[in-house]
């Protein structure tokens, strides 16, 4: 017998994060903490993302380097079409599900 | 130099190439961005501020997330040995606090007084003995016979710092309201604090207060309770880096259990007996309350460094 395939989860930060990345398309992760009203925090954001990448939601790219100071570079992040699904699904079930625990 | 550059040399020596892409560079990338882009600005207050909240993040990220990715990597990678060290690590760390709860339980007892919730309150206490010798003995009993990796040595580093949180937390959060709450109730009246129902900061104004009095006994023996608690707390990353030692010896599963038990029972002993010695002044020099306190654990640092380095000495 097949195992039944894993259901897709979104906690609340991840999709927060969604939602920031299909808005602004590409952001950085400070970014995201600053467009995000003090919800995320500069000391968990790189841990939602990386667990956000190893689920497929996003995907992420090294910036150029920056050429005069020598520093690193930085990560940059974008909503992959499974994230995208994800979200989009999650709002729907959320939207359906929220008039009955109102009640 | 790059600002970071430095913390990002010294993260290298700890975490895997994987955490370093996720979690710290991205947080030293950001420090630098936005650092460069202030002082590009002119805006020295401002560079100034978000040096040192990159800092703090680098530190968040460092103490609270590392360790649990750590702990995932070497899950994964290590699945056989990490069962192998978390059963053992679990029994030893309820026999300890049943050996140490067991007499003032049964005492207790003789009083017709024993109570779930009376054992629990002398729980916070066994703890702190507790964690170390349960580290101990998941560490030389679940690696023995295993090859020393970077990624095992950084996992057991990471261990002993959690270890040592937990005691330490344990230490100055709730072991002396779980001691006054025993106490109180055990003699069903306001009882005045002793030295272990004491805060840390209680207990270093006592001290203080004792010396500029010229009481120097009494001072000392305040010293002592309180280097001994740091001394315990710290006692996990000693015991952690001891039973990597251990795991070189290549000893068997009996003689692994053996030497667990024995270095529980003198540890703890120590701490007993001294804290007799306490009530006869032998601790009128403030110097010989601090080493006292901090000695075993520094003897079994030694001790473990040295079977880890001395490698011809790793067959017994």
């Amino acid at each position: 017998m097949t195992r039944p395939a894993r259901i897709p989860t979104l906690s609340t930060k991840e999709a927060l994060v969604l939602e920031l990345l299909i808005e602004h398309r590409e952001m950085y992760g400070l970014q995201l903490v600053s467009s995000s009203r003090r919800r995320l925090k500069r000391g968990t954001v790189y841990v939602t993302l990386g667990r956000m990448e190893d689920k497929g939601y996003i995907r992420s790219r090294l910036e150029a380097p920056p050429a005069r100071t020598g520093g690193l570079p930085r990560r940059l992040y974008e909503c992959t079409a499974l994230g995208k699904r994800v979200l989009t699904a999650w709002t729907r079930v959320a939207r359906e599900l929220l008039p009955e625990f109102a009640r | 130099m790059t600002k970071g550059h430095r913390l990002r040399q010294w993260a290298t020596r700890v975490c895997s190439a994987q955490t370093m892409a996720r979690l710290i560079d991205p947080v030293i990338a950001d420090l630098q961005h936005e650092y460069e882009r202030a002082k590009a600005d002119r805006r020295g207050l401002r560079a100034a501020i978000i040096l040192l909240r990159g800092y703090w993040a680098f530190w968040k990220v460092f103490s609270l997330q590392v360790p649990a990715v750590l702990l995932r990597e070497f899950r994964v990678s290590h699945r056989d040995s990490f069962v192998r060290m978390a059963v053992p690590a679990a029994i030893a760390m309820v026999m300890a606090c049943a050996a140490l709860i067991v007499e003032p339980a049964r005492s207790i007892r003789q009083r017709d007084m024993l109570g779930v919730w009376l054992v629990i309150l002398l729980l916070p206490q066994a703890i702190p003995f507790s964690v170390p010798i349960s580290i101990f003995t998941g560490i030389a009993y679940g690696l023995r016979r295993r090859p020393l990796t970077r990624r095992v040595r950084r996992f057991v580093l990471m261990l002993g710092l959690a270890g040592t949180l937990v005691s330490a937390s344990t230490i100055i959060w709730v072991v002396p309201t779980a001691n006054q709450t025993f106490r109180t109730v055990i003699a069903r009246q306001v009882v005045i604090e002793g030295p272990p129902e004491m805060s840390s900061r209680e207990l270093r104004d006592h001290a203080l207060a004792w010396k500029s009095r010229g009481q120097t006994a009494k001072a000392g023996d305040l010293l002592f309770a309180f280097h001994a608690r740091w001394a315990l707390a710290g006692a996990a990353l000693a015991f952690a880096i001891f039973g990597l030692g251990v795991t070189g010896l290549r000893l068997g599963r009996i003689a692994t259990v053996l030497v667990a038990a024995t270095a529980f029972v003198v540890y703890v002993t120590y701490f007993a007996e001294l804290g007799q010695a306490r009530s006869s002044s032998v601790f009128s020099h403030e110097g010989l309350a601090v080493t006292f306190a901090w000695l075993p654990n520094l003897l079994i640092l030694l001790t473990g460094l040295a079977f880890l380095t001395n490698e011809p000495r790793r067959t017994l």
